[in-house]
């Protein structure tokens, strides 16, 4: 039976989950920058 | 002439304004995980009371009670008090039960007068929990607002730092379907109807996006009135009692929190579900009631819009002739706050000065009126293109099922135009093939005709909004009311209700409290 996380053990787990979720969230915002780069390459060319 | 035609591209441009300056704020989140608050958090449990205006709750209470019990919490260290102002249908037997069904935790408070709105019910409540020594911190939601079960505890961590004043949570648009699919609903069910998956989608933009960049900047615009929870010393310190002068006490809460050096913190992992508004006349209401009151905040603490420099404290308290008794530590001030909250706010004005002006080039120089245009809509479609696409990856649960309402956010009208800016040939193709098709391609009064319907539509789409909530109550309005909005663009919809806004507040209107109607629709998975 795996034992009850203290409080303490828990707000740590809890925090780096929550600290990756936030750094995953710099690399979506460049993969979202990435979609616009794209429209612009577009424009360029049917222009 | 020169002066006067740069001067129209200059308005015309400013119609961008709202979208790069909201897509600054997006770029802010990328930020978020430099300027999180956990260091200073730490494992909290103050004794909580839960703040539960109640006017005609009965059909949503006792949910909301009973997922307040299940928090992850401890149960000696929570008291729910139901402040319930005149009810006439069953909200005092609904209490009765819950308090019946768990002892010593659900206290309810009754008006007999009540009728005053929100802050006065909320102030009923405060006075009450402030005369007595037991309450730590106190929790402020509405009645049909679910907490999921970690979140009072995601927040009370933060209070473990004495210099955090407030803590607002994740508000998640939860109608039927969007917190889970109700049971037996097929796997596919995509829950609420078209209006509450549009909240959905606003609502990761507004919420999980906007505070996340209000995070990083050290200044919070508003605590979400369903999810805000104060320590004890704040409450006493911003006068124990909420605002009842405007019909935005949340926000004015949160900014005397600010101005008097506390923090305020965004907790995103703390998610909350609300429900909604499922008709545009429901929806119109609740938002003329936000937006009138953004705009008396807006005149209220006109001292600190775009005034960075006045942070500091002098030493040994503050003048007798400071605009505010402290305005240590927050960055309400800041030119980038600022810019947040006039661009939003002010949005209905730059889409109708676009619009005139484009107008107004078109009948003096058609060559520059087509330039500023394709400048226009070409960066409407870059800003529209990065924050639609980094929404959706912020809440992939919520994107998964709002995504069309996403994509017509601005309207199909509007992603027409969008398109036509940035690749026309593609589009002037199928245009010539379906007009010549029809025989009328190569009519110049047609092309004419076509160009200024576009130049009019940034502000026009604005009216078709408008329309669609005319339309709504009268025959055919299930079915031409949700095509108007998906042509139109829900964001049109909302700058049409802050256009509103100004109308009433420019006439001087009463300011009334219209309270949101709420029928127990929010469904979660347990």
């Amino acid at each position: 039976m795996t034992p009850t996380p203290t409080p303490q053990e828990q707000l740590d787990t809890e925090v780096r989950q929550a600290v990756r979720y936030e750094r995953g969230l710099a690399v979506k915002a460049l993969i979202a920058l990435g979609i616009v780069l794209v429209l612009v390459a577009v424009r360029l060319l049917v222009v | 002439m020169i002066v006067e035609k740069w001067i129209l591209v200059a308005a015309v441009m400013a119609g961008v304004i709202p979208l790069v300056v909201a897509s600054y704020q997006f770029l802010l989140i990328g930020w978020h995980f430099r300027r999180l608050h956990y260091a200073s958090c730490a494992p909290y449990f103050p004794r909580t009371a839960i703040l539960i205006p109640a006017w005609n709750e009965a059909a949503v209470l006792g949910a909301s009670i009973d997922r307040l019990m299940g928090l992850e919490y401890p149960r000696e260290s929570l008291r729910v008090y139901v402040i319930d102002d005149a009810s006439t249908d069953q909200t005092p037997q609904v209490v009765a039960a819950k308090a019946a069904q768990y002892p010593g935790c659900i206290v309810h408070l009754r008006r007999e007068v009540g009728g005053q709105g929100k802050a006065h019910t909320l102030n009923h409540g405060l006075t009450q929990i402030l005369a007595s020594d037991w309450m730590q911190a106190v929790l402020i939601m509405d009645s049909d607002v679910i907490y999921e079960p970690p979140s009072l505890r995601l927040m009370t961590r933060h209070l473990a730092d004495p210099e955090v004043g407030s803590v607002t949570a994740y508000i998640k648009e939860g109608s039927a379907g969007l917190g889970g699919r109700p049971p037996g609903a097929p796997r596919k069910a995509r829950g609420g109807n078209y209006l509450t998956r549009f909240i959905g989608y606003e609502y990761i933009t507004a919420q999980a996006a906007a505070r996340r960049s209000q995070n990083v900047l050290g200044a919070i615009a508003c605590l979400a009135g369903g999810a805000q929870l104060h320590s004890r010393a704040n409450l006493e310190a911003i006068g124990g009692q909420i605002d009842t002068g405007t019909l935005a006490e949340d926000t004015i809460t949160t900014i005397k929190t600010q101005l008097r050096g506390a923090r305020v913190v965004f907790e995103p992992h703390a998610v909350v579900w609300a429900e909604e508004p499922d008709s545009i006349g429901g929806l119109w209401k609740q938002r003329l009631r936000w937006a009138r009151g953004n705009v008396q905040v807006s005149l209220r603490f006109w001292r600190i819009w775009f005034h960075p420099r006045i942070r500091p404290r002098p030493a040994g308290g503050a003048r007798p002739d400071a605009p505010y008794p402290n305005t240590g530590g927050h960055r309400l001030g800041s030119i980038s706050f600022g810019l947040f909250w006039f661009s939003l706010l002010l949005q209905p004005i730059f889409m109708i000065m676009a619009s005139a002006s484009l107008i107004t080039l078109f009948f003096i120089d058609k060559s520059l009126a087509w330039q500023a245009f394709h400048a226009l809509w070409i960066t409407n479609l870059l800003t529209y293109a990065f924050i639609t696409s980094f929404a959706l990856l912020i809440d992939p649960p919520t994107g998964r099922r709002v995504w069309r309402e996403a994509l017509l956010f601005p309207g199909a009208i509007s992603l027409i135009i969008m398109l036509a800016a940035i690749a026309p040939v593609p589009l002037r193709f199928l245009a010539y093939h379906g007009l010549s098709h029809v025989g009328a391609y190569g009519a110049g009064g047609l092309a004419g005709g076509v160009e200024l319907f576009t130049y009019v539509w940034l502000g026009g789409s604005m009216l078709v909004a408008y329309l669609a909530k005319l339309l709504e109550t009268r025959f055919g309005g299930r079915f031409t009311s949700p095509l108007l909005i998906y042509l139109a663009g829900y964001g049109a919809l909302l700058c049409a209700v802050t256009f509103a806004a100004f109308v009433k507040q420019l006439r001087g209107a009463d300011v009334t409290w219209d309270k949101t109607e709420k029928t127990g629709k929010v469904a979660i998975s347990a």
